[in-house]
This record gives C-alpha cells, structure tokens and sequence, in this order.
C-alpha cells in the first residue's frame, strides 16, 4: 500500500489500472537510456512531441534531454547551439533531432555543420546509403568504407556498391575506391562492386532494387540520399542517422523546418519517428524499432490517418494517436 | 561550394538579365535531383557545372527510358559533336555488340539535333517524326525499350516511316 502512494505521486498517474501496469514495467524494464533530443525549428517542437508519444506508448525505455538552439551565438562553439547542448550529446552518445533552420548571417558555422564537426560525425545513413563527412583521405574513406561492410553485416544485407567518379578524378576518388578494395578483403562473404555515379543515377532511377547498400564519399552522398527520398516519397518520410566516433551516433530528420505549417498541427512526423527508429537499433533495442516501425508503417497503408502531404486530412496529433493504437 | 558554385551562379544571374523574359531560378543539385524523379515536368532548361550535368542527364534520362534513347550534343564556340546524352551501360557492353541489339534511337535523334544546328530544320524534323512514330507504333524495338528487335531492323523501320 505504502509503495503504491509513493509510486503515485513519483509516476504522476491517476487511476489505479494504471498505476499497476506502470509498476510492473518499472520493475522490470531495464534502466533507462539517456539521449538529447533536438526538437529544431518550424514544424520541429510538434513532430518531436509525436516522437515522445509514440515512444511512450511502446514504453520504450529512453529518457529525452532536450535542448534547443540559443538566438545568441555561444562564444565557446562559435555557433547557435550551446555548449551544454553539444557536451549532452558527447555524454549520452545518442540522440535526435529536428529540422534546424540556419538563422540568415555570415560570422557563424550552419547548424548542421557545426553539430557534424564538433562531434566529429563521419558517417551519414540514409536508407542504406552511406556517405562520409570528410574531405577525401585515407582514413576517413576506410572508416567510412568500414561502417558500410559492418552495417551491411550486422542488418543481413548482401551486397555493398562503391559509388565514384574514379574515371575522371583518379586521384580523389582513386584512394576511396582503394580505401573500399581493402576493407572488402575483410569480408568475402558480401558482394563488392564499383559503379560510377552517372551509371548509379540512371540505375537508381530504372531499378533501384539492384542496389542493397551504397558508400560513396559526401558530394555524391547528398545528391544520390536526396535522388533516393525523392523515389520513396519525399523527405518528408526519409530517416537518416550520423555516427561518429566511438559510438556516437545522431539520428535525424532531413526535411526542413516548414515554416509556412508550424504550430497548425499538420506536420507529418513520419520523418522524426523512422529516425527515432534508426536510433533505438542502434542502440540494439531491436524489438521495440520493429514494434515501432510496423505502427507507423501499417497507419500509412491502412490510409485512414494520413497527414496532407501523403494526400489525406489528419492533424500531426490524430496521426500520432493512430500510431500508437498500431503499437 | 561557395567559390566555384558561387562564381557560376554569378555568371548565370549575369546573363539572365539580358534575357527578361525568360524566367530564371537556381537550385541545389540534391534537391534537384530528387525533384527531377518526383516531379520532372517543372523542369524546362537546366545549365549545370559538368560534374553535376552528368548525374542530371542520367538520372533525366532513367526517366525518359533510358541512354538508347537520349540524344545530345556538344557545342563550343567553332565546332559542336553531337552523341549520345547519357552515357550510361553501354561502353564496353560486348552483349549488346554481339547480338546486335543495340538501341539506335539515341544517335539518330542526336543526329536530328545535328541537323538542326546545321540550319536544317525540315530535314531534322522528318527524321525526328519517322523515329517517333516507330517509336510510338511499338512493333520494332530494342530490348530496352522491352522489345527484341535487332538494331537494323528498327533503322529499317525507320527508314520506311520517312515520309
């Protein structure tokens, strides 16, 4: 009886069903697992809200530091984004975050660099597409070149294509694809190929299915990831997640801000919360990314909830509820 | 690309003025392209950087139907070559050499653009029209197009739409 007072008054809940089926999971869920969430701007702070309740209905076992951009520039980062904002993300090694619009101005680092830079993000997932961050050199491509053979082995994909321009910049594009010869020695057991980017365009376009997971350095990364949301239905549906580093990794939503629609409750939060997912499988909670994604995915075919960009009439909310009744 | 870009979309806006009435908007390849595959028909001309005109022009041309069918041309100040647009899968494709079955399309409708450029507009239409009815009739195309016919037998049908 004791327990349950102070379970009620720690818990916040109200009626007693509840509370019960709250003491349960907390006793046995596992500790929760921090991570900083970057709500960003525009359409943002909603969306993020969809992402929190759809991850509280699954109960999945993350508690969100949030933190938004300053309209000053912090001194110590040279940028809109605090200290404590960037020191959050190095703590926790995982996160997520928003659309962020770079305020107009010279004198100051974009947003997105400064978070890429500071945090030294080097790879950039993209619905199978990786993409490094760095100007072309030995390490950066082997690292990158790494991640794409490690991802493709641990996700059971089968096959990594090397996208270049090695024809025409021989010494750029030359050390990458060597970079990606080596690293594909280590793993005989998944097909390696090169395929020039003008061919992978026309192939991406005609067939994509013949592609598994991509690697190419970061010119191309962001023109072949924007060519591949474009075939899959707009950015407004892609995730994407940036690893750096010893683990880190920082998932995010690639779309802009949407100024025109913020605060109307219209935002699609798809974006955010297939990101969202990106991020608990990299946090190996592999169980609840699927639960999740099959919510969301199973709400847009059924069709009865879709927000306006995918042709239907439901609020950001509406559509948010819906996903949870998937769960 | 602040420098190199910057200075090509400063030429761009630069000559843009002397044409008022043609409209004229920039915007960024990533998004271009994608817009390209959602969307092609907001597109009329585009000017690029060569890096980026060759994603452009095969990813147009995936669209399209692909590189047997895409004609283009090279144009300089004294001389111009005209070929293929794209470029894509078909250098050092000994399947299609040997079986014959390679897609003639792209090269004639490259060459219509040639006589065009010559001044010879009625030539290049006759020759554009013949290919497309082929084209459009569907009874004689290459494996690309989803048919199984051989080159020759599509140039032959071509030959006998000239009017």
């Amino acid at each position: 009886m004791a327990l349950m007072q102070v379970l009620r008054r720690v818990l916040g809940g109200s009626g007693s069903t509840q509370i019960s089926s709250t003491a349960r999971a907390f006793s046995s869920a596992p500790a929760p697992i921090k991570a900083t969430l970057f709500p960003g701007d525009g359409i943002g702070p909603e969306i993020a809200v969809s992402v929190k309740q759809v991850f509280q209905a699954a109960e999945v076992p993350i508690e969100w530091e949030e933190h938004y951009v300053g309209d000053q520039i912090d001194p110590r980062t040279q940028s809109f984004l605090t200290w404590e904002s960037l020191e959050s993300v190095r703590r926790n090694r995982v996160g997520l975050k928003g659309p962020m619009a770079t305020p107009v101005g010279k004198g100051h680092r974009s947003l997105n660099l400064t978070l890429r830079k500071e945090l030294n993000l080097y790879a950039n997932v993209v619905r199978g597409v990786v993409e490094s961050l760095k100007i072309i050199t030995r390490q950066a491509s082997l690292r990158v070149a790494e991640y794409a053979f490690h991802f493709a082995k641990t996700h059971g994909r089968e096959r990594v294509s090397a996208i270049h321009k090695a024809n025409i910049m021989q010494k750029t594009d030359g050390l990458f694809l060597k970079c990606c010869r080596e690293v594909a020695e280590k793993y005989p057991e998944i097909t390696y190929e090169e395929v020039v980017i003008d061919n992978c365009c026309m192939m991406l376009v005609k067939n994509p299915a013949l592609f598994d997971v991509l690697v190419m350095p970061n010119l191309y990364g962001d023109i072949i990831s924007d060519l591949c949301a474009g075939l899959v239905g707009g950015l407004g549906l892609t995730a994407s997640c940036n690893i750096g580093e010893a683990g880190i990794a920082l998932a995010e939503a690639v779309h802009g801000s949407a100024p025109d629609i913020a605060g109307k409750n219209m935002a699609n939060p798809t974006a955010l919360l297939l990101s969202a997912v990106t991020m608990l499988r990299h946090l190996e909670l592999y169980d609840k990314a699927e639960r999740i994604q099959d919510a969301i995915l199973n709400t847009i075919a059924e069709g009865k909830y879709r927000t306006a960009d995918l042709g239907g009439s439901s609020s950001t909310t509406d559509f948010t509820k819906a996903i949870c009744g998937h769960l | 690309m602040k420098l190199a870009d910057g200075l090509f979309l400063e030429s761009c806006r630069e000559v843009a003025t002397k044409y008022p009435g043609i409209k004229y908007n920039e915007i960024i390849v990533d998004n271009c392209c994608m817009q390209l595959v959602s969307k092609p028909e907001q597109f009329d001309v585009m000017v690029t950087p060569n890096l980026y005109g060759n994603l452009v022009a095969n990813t147009a041309a995936g669209i399209a139907g692909g590189t047997g069918v895409m004609p283009g041309g090279n144009v300089g100040a004294d001389h111009a070559i005209f070929e293929q647009g794209a470029s894509a899968g078909n250098v050092g494709n000994e399947n299609l050499l040997e079986q014959k079955t390679a897609n003639p399309v792209a090269l004639l409708l490259s060459s219509a653009m040639m006589l065009r450029h010559l001044q010879f507009p009625s030539f290049a239409d006759r020759l554009e029209t013949a290919v497309k009815l082929v084209i459009s009739e569907g009874r004689y195309r290459t494996k690309d197009l989803g048919g199984s016919s051989t080159t020759q037998e599509v140039v032959d049908a071509v030959i006998g739409a000239l009017d």
